[in-house]
């Protein structure tokens, strides 16, 4: 038998690899496709958003520091800054590896009716660059003309659209286009500073502070509603919310505190051993200063006498004790006028809202 | 007796059947891999997708709890209760009488309670509900509903709220089951975990 060649067998197999191989080419390309958006979009989108919210914070930083100014460094405060009839703008700080850029603006929108003392609105603004491939991302559609993440992270790849749809200054005047030169994301914030005013605890003592006796008692009332009464164990007493404000701040780690204390007690560094006495708070991290007081002209003359409270002796008006030391050995007590509250000239200034601003 | 070779039988030589052999196994390995392929890539896909939401939903949460009021947990602590400042005007806000103020920023006032004073933006604050409905995670707030993600992968987060005494802050982990486990469905679960913690910036000590 002979056998007979075939010369003209067609073969598929390199066909078959091929198809094989761009099929699964696809599919793999597919996934990387979505990986790398992915990918983008953890690390330079979010990553970009959480930096703006820092670069806010800090020119929030930036200008709170500069109204604390306004007490303790008058005729520093808001220096280099731009005053528009009241309103300090600040330009822009440039800082960081990726240059994230912090600015802000601060104006008195409030003067406390009695004290005149001002509180400040801050507004601050943070912006960082979005590295990274410069695409939308997140593809997942949770509503009809949404994207999941856009919906949060508002990224500006060609124009700020804050600008756009709010003005400059989110009040609608001012719209504009205007163009970015790199993607980036930038977030706002708003705080609110108050003034601390000298008379805020019951006794504020810078120094050593020996406490009251074991039969003692702090407590607080509210003279602008009544006069005092007891009521701090009563929470169904109308006056009980006025009650609880005997606190006590001492500025150094030598404090003995004994007897009932009805308010907070913060300390700088000191222990609380007895804190079953203690029905507010207890901080043992708060260091603070006495800032030079000038005593408002509508208030009644300090009594620099007696110096030693004997037993049984009044003191009027009952008020708040201020004071660098403090020694109490007896068993006293103490009611703090809360009318006190927001009295006197401010010493310092603290922040007392946050809000960010999410459009 | 003489045989007479069939001329004309039809068949396959040993070294055919080989190289036809060869050539399906080749075919059937190359299907396949690419069915297995295409399914771990699926998994890939489905896993970093899945991913990308939790880090959505912690980045709401955690932004809603930084300027947040106050803040509460259900038991089961899948569902987040957070008060927020009502900043912005709305349509149906008393300042809305003016159209034009519609979208734009409040400013705060002050009122002295007899618990203090207080900053205020607008009568009342907004309240923002985290909750979970099927395979979506929903955010509400003042009733408008917006789904912040949805999975089959079964994403689960639970949120704690510690307040100590001079502060207040949500401890945060988003899990979720991936496509491919196995078979210990839980510990599947707790390597997705991710985890986070926001202070309420509101409750700062004073």
């Amino acid at each position: 038998m002979k056998m007979r060649f075939v010369r003209k067998e067609k073969g598929n197999v390199l066909l078959c690899v091929i198809g094989t191989i761009l099929v699964v080419s696809v599919i793999g390309g597919n996934v990387l496709l979505n990986c790398v958006t992915r990918f983008n979009a953890a690390s330079s989108q979010v990553r970009g958003w959480k930096d703006s919210l820092y670069a806010a914070e800090a020119g929030g930083d930036i200008a709170y520091s500069e109204v604390r100014k306004t007490v303790l460094d008058p005729t520093h405060a808001f220096t280099g800054w731009t005053n528009a009839s009241g309103v300090y703008t600040k330009s822009p700080v440039t800082f960081g590896a990726n240059s994230l850029s912090a600015g802000g603006v601060a104006d008195v929108f409030y003067y406390d009716p009695i004290t005149g003392n001002a509180w400040y609105r801050i507004r601050a603004k943070g912006t960082a660059p979005v590295m990274g491939l410069k695409r939308v991302g997140m593809n997942d559609r949770m509503g009809v003309g949404t994207r999941g993440d856009s919906l949060l992270r508002k990224i500006d790849f060609n124009y700020d659209h804050f600008i756009a749809a709010y003005g400059p200054n989110g009040d609608g005047a001012g719209k504009a286009l205007v163009a970015v030169s790199r993607p980036q994301v930038t977030r706002r914030i708003e705080l609110v500073t108050a003034p601390i005013t000298p008379f805020e605890a019951a006794i504020k003592c810078s120094g050593t502070f020996y406490g009251l006796g074991d039969a003692a008692q702090v407590d607080s009332y509210n003279s602008n509603n009544g006069t005092y009464y007891f009521c701090a164990n009563n929470p169904a007493d109308p006056r009980f919310s006025d009650s609880r404000s005997g606190s006590v701040e001492i500025g150094s780690a030598v404090a003995t505190i004994r007897g009932m204390l009805y308010g907070n007690v913060a300390t700088n560094g000191g222990t609380i051993v007895r804190s079953q006495y203690i029905t507010g708070t207890i901080d043992n991290n708060v260091p603070f200063t006495l800032p030079p007081y000038y005593l408002p002209t509508n208030f009644a003359t300090p009594q620099p006498s007696p110096t030693y409270v004997t037993a049984n002796t009044t003191i009027t008006p009952v008020g708040a004790i201020v004071c660098k030391t403090f020694y109490g050995n007896g068993n006293t007590s103490w009611h703090y006028d809360r009318a006190l509250d927001s009295m006197g000239e401010a010493v310092d200034y603290r922040v007392v809202s946050y809000v960010e601003d999410v459009r | 007796m003489k045989l007479t070779p069939t001329k004309q039988t039809a068949g396959f030589t040993l070294s055919e059947m080989m190289l036809g052999l060869t050539i399906s196994s080749v075919v059937v390995a190359a299907v396949t891999s690419s069915i297995a392929l295409q399914k771990s890539f699926s998994a890939v896909d489905n896993y970093f997708a899945t991913l990308m939401q939790q880090i959505r939903i912690i980045d709401y949460l955690n932004r809603d709890v930084k300027r947040g009021l106050i803040v509460t947990t259900s038991v089961d602590l899948q569902s987040v209760t957070v008060n927020v400042p009502n900043y912005i005007i709305q349509s149906g806000d008393p300042e809305a009488a003016n159209p034009a103020l519609i979208g734009t920023s409040r400013t705060p006032t002050i009122a002295y309670t007899p618990s203090g004073w207080q900053v205020n933006y607008g009568a009342s604050p907004s309240t923002v509900v985290y909750s979970i409905n099927g395979m979506s995670i929903l955010r509400t707030e003042n009733g408008v509903v917006t789904t912040i993600a949805s999975s089959t992968d079964q994403l689960v987060p639970q949120t704690t709220d510690v307040e100590l005494a001079n502060t207040e802050y949500t401890n945060t982990s988003v899990t979720f089951l991936p496509i491919f486990t196995t078979g210990n469905a839980v510990a599947e679960r707790s390597g997705t975990s991710i985890f986070a913690t926001a202070y309420m910036r509101n409750r700062l000590r004073g």
